[in-house]
């Protein structure tokens, strides 16, 4: 009996020493400010809701189209102008860091009303989005649904707040 | 218990073969066989008594640094090289429609690199472009065969490698009007037309010496140009009109001791490869209905006469002179499988260019006030990536940005809801499109070609119109009526005002 009592107290031990053990394990969790790059990239959203993959994207080679000669150049690249040097020194950063992204579980919690997250990959309008790069004063969400990719640019203004800057459509259906 | 999550690893980038590496390719092939490139002779008396054009043949020297890189309908690769050499062939035409040029510096001169289907090999053949007027004089980067200029007008001609005449075509305002083969004499003795027969050679005669010393002193040399047309005795151009052939082959005429065992060889053969005919940079549209709209519709036409000052708001050749502009011609129209049920597709910029599809099933049943409608919509579609890509208009790009907020992560809607600033004048381009060429002259009432540019202005994946489009709708109509007038005009049912294209 003592026995059996030991086991099974040794038995929790071995337990709770595993499960902080597994800590290491566990996803990374998104920063406060990544959930503010988030909230502020649907704002000006006209739907009501946006539908979200409850875990963030990590790497995937369709984001390195975002430098192709057809869509990337000195100018600028989708909706994005170069006319102010840094937008293109974070753009030449993100070209290196885009290969860290991580697949991270996005509390819906965290977020408002406006974006939901689902955690069915199957459901039609559902986005799939990386962790936001912060780069500077720029973050970037690349973001991937049944048929189109793109990516979000949001800058922080000088009063600390994330803003919509420009998008970068990649792949799309035009009709 | 151990719990372990299962992290998937991130993708490896792809590494793609560059273009340069593929050219490297092909020129370590031509490298190692171009002494191969000749066509079986036909016998001891060959170059007396053959019945083809041959022009005398000289090394040929590609500029590996000036390329094209495209495919053939069929698949197969072609790597177009520019030919530095200093022997060019030209018409003796040519002299008469440029008597105060250069005509030389005037043609371009190409070698082909085409893919063998089966085999690891390119078979060459040199393509010469000759233009007919000051309109049509393009550099290097200006014309190749798959990328013809839409209005140039002049003559392409194909010879093997080892000079022999393949096939030439004529072109006028960017149509294939004909294309030729020379063949010999007549047995009547008919005096050939002349074509192709002057050779402009370039020669450098070294004007070093010896002196009384012995040492030799260099001089530089003398350039001397010497321009040689042969004009009689030569060979009258045989074929004919545009025969919507897909492929041309290359024909050896017949030849008076013919059959005549050729000569051992060595391996491989060379075999000039079949070709399709040259395409138009813009226009390869293959439906002839859709191809004469598509013409129409770019050479603009009578302004309105009933409602005076919107004559000018016809969009469409603006557009297109948009990609004219630019110097590069991104801008392709064929017809073809859309995958969709839409009748026409815009694709993203790939390689440079932006393609619009026409369905193929769209246009067997669709009127061609409908097709016209469509070949307006998608063009403004095109017009818009190309803003967006040059960013010279920057009202447009932040507009796009605008709409692109209110539309995250949706480029159709971000497109259509601008677009809704742009129906007036793609209804004008319908009208002034109808009246000139189209089946009612024009008759229809502006209101009719207006409630037409609505088409496609829909939600994403909906029926229903975005609410920039909903503000639109003229009062006392509604979407429904807008909607029954589209699906009229692209099925051609008894309902439809237009008439159908096939």
């Amino acid at each position: 009996m003592e026995k059996s009592v030991i086991k099974i107290c040794l038995f929790f031990v071995f337990l709770l020493i595993f499960q902080n053990e597994s800590f290491g394990q566990r996803k990374a969790e998104l920063t406060e400010e990544q959930y503010n790059v988030l909230e502020n990239t649907y704002r000006k959203a006209k739907e009501k809701t946006i539908d979200v993959y409850y875990h963030t994207i990590p790497f995937e080679s369709w984001m390195q189209s975002l430098w192709n000669e057809d869509n990337y150049s000195d100018m600028g690249v989708g909706f994005c102008s170069f006319k102010e040097p840094d937008i293109k020194l974070a753009f030449s950063e993100l070209k290196k860091q885009v290969f860290d992204l991580e697949e991270k579980e996005i509390y819906w919690k965290k977020l408002s009303d406006k974006i939901k997250t689902s955690k069915r990959k199957k459901r039609s309008k559902v986005s799939f989005l990386s962790e936001p790069i912060i780069i500077g004063d720029y973050s970037f969400v690349f973001s991937r649904s049944v048929d189109q990719k793109s990516v979000h640019v949001l800058k922080k203004d000088t009063l600390g707040k994330w803003k919509y800057e420009c998008g970068v459509p990649l792949e799309f259906e035009l009709h | 218990m151990m719990l372990s999550a299962c992290i998937p690893e991130p993708e490896n980038p792809t590494i793609e073969l560059s273009e340069s590496s593929q050219l490297a390719q092909v020129r370590d092939w031509f490298e190692a066989n171009k002494t191969k490139l000749r066509l079986p002779e036909r016998g001891t008396n060959f170059r007396t008594e053959s019945q083809e054009l041959i022009l005398p043949f000289f090394e040929k020297e590609p500029d590996w640094e000036q390329f094209h890189h495209y495919f053939f309908p069929d698949g197969r690769e072609v790597f177009e090289v520019s030919l530095e050499n200093a022997t060019k062939y030209f018409p003796a035409s040519m002299l008469d429609s440029f008597p105060d040029r250069d005509v030389k510096e005037l043609v371009i001169q190409n070698i082909m690199f085409i893919s063998h289907p089966t085999e690891q090999r390119f078979d060459p053949v040199i393509a010469r472009y000759y233009p007919d007027g000051e309109g049509s004089i393009e550099d290097f980067e200006g014309i190749y065969y798959d990328g013809i200029p839409h209005d140039w007008s002049g003559v392409v001609d194909i010879w093997t490698y080892d000079e022999r005449h393949f096939i030439g075509f004529t072109f006028e305002n960017g149509e294939v009007v004909g294309h030729f083969k020379y063949s010999p004499l007549t047995s009547t003795g008919e005096q050939a037309r002349i074509a192709g027969d002057c050779i402009q050679i370039t020669r450098e005669i070294s004007n070093n010496y010896t002196d009384s010393n012995g040492i030799v002193v260099v001089v530089p040399p003398t350039i001397v140009v010497q321009t040689f047309c042969s004009g009689s005795g030569g060979y009258t151009p045989g074929g004919g009109s545009g025969d919507g052939r897909d492929y041309h082959d290359y024909q050896r005429p017949p030849c008076c001791d013919d059959p005549v065992t050729a000569p051992p060889r060595d391996v491989p053969p060379y075999e000039p490869p079949s070709l399709p005919t040259p395409k138009t940079i813009i226009m390869q549209l293959t439906n002839p209905c859709a191809a004469d709209i598509f013409k129409e519709l770019s050479k603009g036409s009578a302004y309105l006469t009933d409602m005076t000052g919107l004559g000018s708001l016809d969009i469409f050749p603006g557009m297109l002179d948009l990609f004219e502009q630019s110097g590069q011609f991104d801008y392709r129209i064929r017809n073809g499988n859309t995958g969709s049920q839409a009748g026409g597709s815009t694709s993203p910029i790939v390689n440079g260019v932006i393609t619009i599809t026409l369905s193929d099933d769209y246009l067997r049943t669709a009127t061609s006030l409908s097709i016209a409608r469509t070949i307006i919509h998608e063009t403004v579609h095109a017009y818009l990536l190309k803003q967006a890509k040059i960013q010279t208009d920057m009202n447009t790009v932040q507009l796009l940005n605008e709409y692109w907020k209110e539309y995250p992560e949706n480029l159709p809607d971000t497109h259509h809801a601008l677009m809704s600033q742009y129906v007036l004048g793609m209804a004008v381009s319908l009208y002034n499109w109808d009246k000139k060429y189209g089946p009612t002259g024009g008759s229809l009432g502006f209101d009719y070609y207006y409630k037409m540019a609505f088409g496609g202005l829909l939600k994403d994946g909906t029926e229903v119109p975005l609410d920039e489009v909903k503000n639109l709708i003229p009062s006392g109509s509604s979407w429904s009526e807008i909607s029954k007038i589209l699906e009229n005009e692209a099925t051609g049912n008894y309902n439809a005002n237009g008439e159908k294209c096939n």
